[in-house]
């Protein structure tokens, strides 16, 4: 739909023009607003937190300098990525639930897996639902 | 039945802290207030030690470094944003929400079935989504709530939510807080109270002679006694009042000498004050600018002055403010002074829709109007600041606070997002 302008007269309405406005389909009623990355990448605003991953015990999957959105209202899944607090210390890994207790698990191989022993307090942070990079 | 509930976060300050360092989650932690010149916030495990609320940090700096005491420079760009976390949660989730300050928030939980139940999932929520520990009291009054949430705060069996709806329950709590503790009790009038031997909540409750209650506490205290008793006195939702003065003034990081420091000074004073008027659209009619010397140090001459500029069309405009100011600085400056602290006072506050017009002096135009707000909605996305005008000094500069013990602006700062 385009443009009508009626015009009040003598009480008869006169249709004095139709103006077509580029091309069809084309309007107002069909503006959205831009698509939003905030939104993308936020499920919950209140509970998401971003950090910036520092070493390579997560690459290639994370590099370091990437933003990592942490969302802390998700309770943790096996093999996730999360934010853990293991005996005060803030760390990035997958986290399995395993058979013999839980195992915090590094991307690149070099870097050993942490197996839970009884001593250690590992509390949840957050789970690293996605990144954000940029390349230039 | 109306059900009020009050959630309060528990050493906000101390706690917001605590989201990005872990390691300090059992340990004492301090916040210190601008200038790192007192404590404002403690952390239960600092309370244990016995360190008082508001000392000075100088008086306590050798025993916080033996007993490992966590001290922080005040951080308001991470407090604001934990705190519209807490808010908005609360908001998704309560109707009535009445942000009563930066950590505490007044929801109304009348007609939902188990109130208790629902204040712990609260609280829950809260703990897990933003990481900030509560405390919630539930009562039929906000006096009763603010007894509640202490008693809560004070009992850790209750864990961290305490229901006073009914009459047994609400005779138990008063009991054990004493009267001085209360909510809109000034310290000042406790003495008074003793005299009538009100020790108690539960005395000043029960307290029969409403009208001596009247002459000793005005009429606040004997709303808040009618509070108690679970009459309401302070509905929810009812916005505060718009403030009828605004000040902003700070003690300096370094002792300042120079009149382009002190120019300095008042124009960013006048700008955060003119920024509040606008904010609660106000406009003022007085500017009051002051300056002075240390009181407390000995050897040194010894200045203070102040003066007062009237407008003759009130104004929220920036500009005519910092003007003011400074022509008030022109007239009370003194040279070879050791300048500690400087501040702009506004006065005589009008509502912007409705203040006089005046014949002789031109007032804000709707140009004028429209840079402040423009200026406004840019400072409130870039930052404090990031317009300002040239008046307020470009470098980092003499008379700006000391912050030692700063931790990043994890949450509002792309290069101070924590590392991990």
């Amino acid at each position: 739909m385009s443009n009508i302008e009626i015009a009040q007269q003598d009480s008869k309405l006169h249709l004095i023009g139709l103006a077509h406005c580029g091309l069809f389909g084309i309007s107002e009623d069909y503006e959205e607003a831009y698509l939003s990355l905030d939104q993308y990448m936020m499920k919950n605003r209140e509970s998401t937190f971003f950090f910036r991953a520092k070493g390579d015990s997560m690459t290639p999957l994370i590099m370091e300098g990437d933003i990592l959105v942490v969302d802390a209202s998700l309770k943790v899944k096996s093999n996730q990525i999360a934010i853990v607090h293991l005996n005060g210390e803030r760390l990035c890994k997958r986290i399995l639930f395993h058979q013999e207790g839980i195992i915090l698990v590094s991307e690149n191989p070099r870097h050993k897996r942490i197996i839970l022993n009884e001593g250690s307090e590992l509390s949840l942070f957050g789970v690293v639902i996605g990144i954000a990079r940029l390349f230039i | 039945m109306t059900t009020y509930a009050l959630i309060d976060c528990d050493s906000f300050f101390c706690n917001c802290e605590r989201v990005f360092r872990e390691e300090l989650r059992t340990r004492p932690v301090i916040v210190l207030s601008n200038n790192d010149g007192c404590v404002v916030s403690r952390s239960r495990e600092a309370k244990s030690l016995g360190i008082g609320m508001g000392v000075p940090y100088f008086q306590i700096k050798e025993f916080c470094h033996k007993n490992k005491v966590h001290a922080f420079s005040s951080n308001f760009s991470l407090y604001t944003d934990l705190s519209r976390r807490v808010m908005n949660t609360l908001k998704s989730l309560c109707p009535t929400v009445e942000v009563y300050s930066v950590d505490e928030a007044f929801v109304d939980l009348s007609g939902i079935a188990n109130p208790h139940q629902y204040a712990q999932m609260l609280r829950e929520l809260l703990w897990r989504n933003v990481r900030i520990p509560v405390s919630i009291g539930i009562a039929p009054t906000k006096g009763l709530c603010k007894a509640a949430c202490a008693v809560a705060k004070r009992d850790l069996h209750q864990q961290g939510v305490v229901s006073l709806m009914n009459h047994h329950d609400q005779t138990q709590a008063l009991k054990i807080i004493p009267v001085e503790k209360l909510w809109g009790i000034a310290s000042g009038r406790a003495e008074k109270l003793y005299a009538l031997k009100i020790k108690s909540a539960l005395d000043f409750r029960d307290y029969k002679n409403d009208k001596l209650i009247a002459k000793v506490l005005t009429k606040v205290g004997r709303q808040i006694q009618d509070e108690l008793r679970g009459i309401i006195c302070f509905p929810l939702g009812i916005p505060p009042e718009k403030k009828k003065e605004i000040m902003s003034s700070r003690t300096f990081g370094n002792v300042v000498y120079e009149k382009k420091h002190l120019m300095e000074s008042i124009a960013s004073h006048a700008s955060e004050v003119a920024e509040e008027l606008r904010m609660q659209q106000s406009v003022a009619s007085e500017l009051l600018i002051f300056v002075r010397s240390n009181p407390f140090k000995e050897g040194i001459m010894q200045y203070g002055a102040s003066k007062i500029h009237t407008f003759l069309s009130p104004t929220s405009n920036t500009f005519r403010l910092i003007k003011a100011g400074l022509n008030l600085l022109d007239e009370i400056y003194r040279p070879n002074i050791e300048y500690r602290k400087a501040g702009v006072l506004v006065m005589g506050l009008q509502d912007k829709s409705e203040h006089d017009l005046s014949l002789f002096e031109v007032g804000d135009s709707e140009r004028d109007d429209a840079l402040m707000s423009t200026m406004d909605k840019v400072n409130k996305r870039e930052g404090a600041g990031a317009l300002q005008s040239l008046a307020c000094g470009l470098d980092d500069i003499a008379w700006k606070m000391n912050r030692n013990f700063k931790s990043p602006r994890y949450t509002t700062n792309w290069d101070e997002i924590a590392r991990v």
